[in-house]
């Protein structure tokens, strides 16, 4: 049976498993039934629910070993039905049949025990119930057979029969027998009590059923021990097959609900498709799964395979755990790993169902990945265009300081230097003192260039003054008619710069461009937006699309977080709106 | 005459103060903030303080604000500022401190020695001396319906040196006029412009602050 875990890994062979295993529990039932059918120990009633039992094992166990090849409990279930028949050889009249069936009679619910602690994987993961069910089989393999050899009478073993003389080996098997049986039944409580929601819906009616059959086990090998009337033990026995009957169907459950869940997982698309924000996938998706503990954990776009390059729905830096209560998923494109899902164990045991859930939710949660990256790629280009735009704002303010402190100054003491020169020139030298005028009006006109150079890199009373009075001198120097509209107030800083910046690019435009007859500056200040507007009578005309002016002007005014509109049909002069935000 | 020099250039400090000496000023102190300025004119105040407007360390309007200050404190001494650049922003700030015995001239003329030395002697005085610049750029600012057309060339001479906070004296001489001319040109001036008489009457401080408040505002700012 240990070799089918092997052969399930061929598509061809998973089958012949199951049929191997059909066909041994279909053999063991018949002759279990022919064994015990004409010695009957049992009255009717016990009996025939009893054969139900090995058989309802049998096909529970087969049809869970077809549809999930890699768990083993459909072999374990398989098993039990099968041990549950070689048990009713003990009331055969073939001494041969009888010494087995005498001596493997309590492999069942050792088989059993065993089962029901390998839930939900059908393998014993831990050490505690490794011992418990190493104990439990070796309880019966070492007690039994020495009881065959050393008791005459040899009871019949059965439920209900009186107790003829038992053996030491007798009250051996039942004192380690309840041992472990109360160490199974707390192993099961305990793997309760630790269980997440998930887990305990799969497997509570298992659970249920197998620790009823577990504490009737206890109370039968105790009222055994005290040689209990057949009477009292006969409603154990009833509660005992009863139990056993349902633990097939309840574990045949627990496989099914997979198949429940995997519609969940077309709900689940549905739902994706609406959702963007990381934290409601991670409710989605454990809503699908039905385990609401359930977390999506981002792969950071620069984060490495190991287990800190992980964030959060909120982005925050998460270490994935590394086995313990909580268990993880990865989700995979080509690349690599995308995201983690961090949730309950149990959910391994549901393979299936967490591909078809991991399969819907791929392409969300790349587009969740995708969008978040846009997002922080957006932001970091609108910062670093900010950024930018301080700098060459810094970077004029330092030229225009540099020829402040510099040039000018220099300049002006040349000219001082000039003029004094000219003083003192001896009377008649006149050619020299014309040679020095000259010098001296050129100097002047320097002067003068240098200062308006400087004043347009940057404009020296913007800062102190406010746009109102830059505005102002900009009209004085304007070549046509410019008329302004400002509300007295200072805005931001940035707000300020960007507006006289538009202004002065704007106006520069008209002038060269427009051929306009006058021009309308309007500003308009709320709390929040510094609204700007200049407005010709010009040619109109005017294409964004073509020359850096506009574009930079667009650009500048974005690089705040502003908008800027230019509406400008031919003909019908132009008219260029800003609206610059002024939060912090 | 006792001068004080704020400004931020060692050079030009220098040369002024030179320039102020050979003219036969008593330079008694020399400064390159606006603190050393305070304190200076605290210890012994001069008759009149030249300020540039910009002084370290931020060079912003340090210059404006000692102006201020000084005035508030020793409403005696003339101020003349010295600016880089032709504000008008900047000029009609200092007016409104009140325009006696203030002065705002452009840095070039630091050349032309007569023009300073004659803007100090103006300053000292309590009068007022505006740069002609200024006062060009608002004279001649384009307009949509100019309220200066209405005067002749003459009296646009005329405004201009009221604006720069010459007498009537003043700009008779100027002008080659008489007195008489003058007054007829200012008479006709106030009327055109309908500026008020009061205002333009003897005090020619209080005229200069009159005419280019006007003329920044006519056909200036207005809601579209």
């Amino acid at each position: 049976m240990m070799r089918a875990v092997h052969r399930a890994r061929w598509p061809a062979a998973s089958v012949s498993g199951p049929a191997l295993g059909a066909l041994a529990g279909g053999l063991a039932a018949v002759v279990g039934v022919l064994a015990s059918a004409k010695t009957r120990l049992d009255p009717w009633q016990l009996w025939l629910p009893m054969q139900a039992v090995g058989l309802s094992f049998t096909t529970a166990g087969v049809i869970a070993w077809l549809r999930r090849p890699g768990n083993g409990a459909g072999r374990l279930m398989v098993a039990v039905g099968v041990v549950w028949y070689v048990m009713d050889l003990r009331a055969s009249t073939q001494p041969a049949l009888f010494a087995v069936g005498f001596s493997l009679f309590y492999l069942t619910p050792v088989v059993l025990t065993h089962l029901v602690l390998a839930l939900p994987g059908g393998r014993l993961r831990r050490w505690p119930e490794r011992l418990v069910a190493a104990g439990l089989y070796a309880t019966v393999l070492v007690t039994q057979p020495p009881r065959y050899l050393v008791e005459h009478p040899r009871p019949p073993q059965s439920w209900t029969s009186p107790t003829p003389a038992y053996s030491a080996w007798a009250y051996a098997g039942s004192v380690a027998g309840l041992a472990l049986t109360v160490a199974s039944l707390v192993l099961v409580l305990r793997r309760w009590r630790m269980a997440g929601r998930p887990t305990r819906r799969t497997h509570a009616l298992v659970w249920i059923a197998g620790t009823a059959v577990g504490l009737t086990v206890l109370v039968t090998i105790l009222a055994s021990m005290v040689n209990a009337a057949e009477e009292a033990m006969r409603p154990l026995a009833i509660v005992y097959t009863v139990g056993l009957v349902f633990i097939p169907f309840a574990i045949l459950a627990g496989v099914l609900r997979v198949r429940i869940a995997r519609i969940r997982v077309a709900d689940l698309v549905l739902r994706l498709e609406a959702t963007t924000e990381p934290a409601e996938l991670s409710a989605a998706l454990g809503d699908a799964l039905g385990d609401p503990t359930l977390r999506v954990c981002f792969r950071r776009p620069d984060g490495g395979e190991d287990a800190g390059g992980y964030v959060d729905a909120e982005g925050r830096p998460v270490r994935l755990p590394d086995g313990g209560d909580r268990a993880v998923t990865f989700v995979r494109r080509q690349g690599g790993p995308l995201a983690a899902l961090v949730h309950d164990p149990a959910l391994h045991d549901q393979r299936p169902l967490v591909d078809a859930v991991v399969a819907a939710t791929r392409l969300a949660l790349e587009n969740a990945r995708l969008h978040a990256a846009q997002r922080a790629q957006l932001q970091e280009v609108r910062a670093s265009r900010a950024r930018i735009i301080a700098a060459a704002d810094a970077e004029r303010h330092r030229i225009q300081r540099d020829l402040h402190d510099g040039a000018q100054h220099k300049l002006l003491a040349i000219s001082m230097l000039v003029s004094r020169v000219k003083e003192e020139l001896p009377a008649g030298a006149g050619r020299s003192a014309g040679l020095l005028e000259a010098a001296g009006t050129r100097l002047h006109e320097v002067i003068r260039e240098l200062r308006e150079l400087t004043e347009g890199i940057h404009p020296p009373a913007l800062t102190e003054q406010g746009l109102g009075a830059v505005l102002e001198s900009l009209a004085e120097r304007a070549p046509i008619p410019v008329r302004f509209a400002v509300p007295p107030g200072r805005w931001p800083k940035q707000a300020e710069r960007t507006a006289y910046f538009v202004i002065n690019e704007a106006l520069a435009n008209i002038y060269k461009h427009a051929g306009a007859s006058r021009a309308t500056v309007c500003i308009r200040g709320t709390g929040r937006i510094l609204a700007v507007q200049v407005v010709d009578d010009g040619a109109g005309g005017a294409d964004p699309d073509r020359g850096t002016g506009l574009r930079g002007l667009r650009d500048r005014v974005a690089a705040i977080g502003g908008s800027l509109r230019i509406s400008s049909p031919a003909g019908m002069g132009t008219r260029i709106e800003a609206e610059l935000p002024c939060g912090s | 005459m006792r001068i004080m020099i704020a400004e931020d250039s060692g050079l030009l400090r220098q040369m002024l103060a030179d320039m102020l000496t050979r003219r036969g000023f008593d330079v008694t102190g020399q400064a390159s903030t606006k603190e050393e300025l305070l304190s200076l004119v605290e210890a012994a105040p001069p008759d009149v303080v030249i300020l540039d407007i910009r002084l370290p360390p931020d060079h912003r309007d340090e210059g404006l604000q000692a102006a201020s200050q000084l005035r508030a404190r020793h409403p005696g001494i003339g101020l003349l500022i010295l600016s880089h650049y032709a504000e008008t922003a900047y000029a009609m700030r200092l007016l409104q401190n009140g325009a006696r015995g203030v002065g705002y001239l452009v840095k070039d003329r630091v050349q032309d020695s007569d023009r300073l030395v004659d803007a100090i002697r103006r300053v000292a005085a309590g009068e007022t001396a505006i740069d002609p610049e200024v006062v060009e750029r608002v004279m001649f600012r384009r307009r949509t319906a100019d309220p200066l057309e209405r005067l002749t060339a003459g009296e646009r001479q005329v405004l201009a040196l009221m604006a720069e906070g010459l007498s009537n004296a003043a700009i008779a001489e100027r002008l080659s006029y008489s007195l008489k001319t003058v007054e007829k040109r200012i008479s006709a001036i106030t009327h055109k412009l309908e500026l008020q008489d009061g205002a333009i009457g003897r005090d020619t401080n209080l005229r200069v602050l009159t005419v280019l408040t006007y003329l920044r505002s006519a056909n200036g700012p207005h809601q579209p």
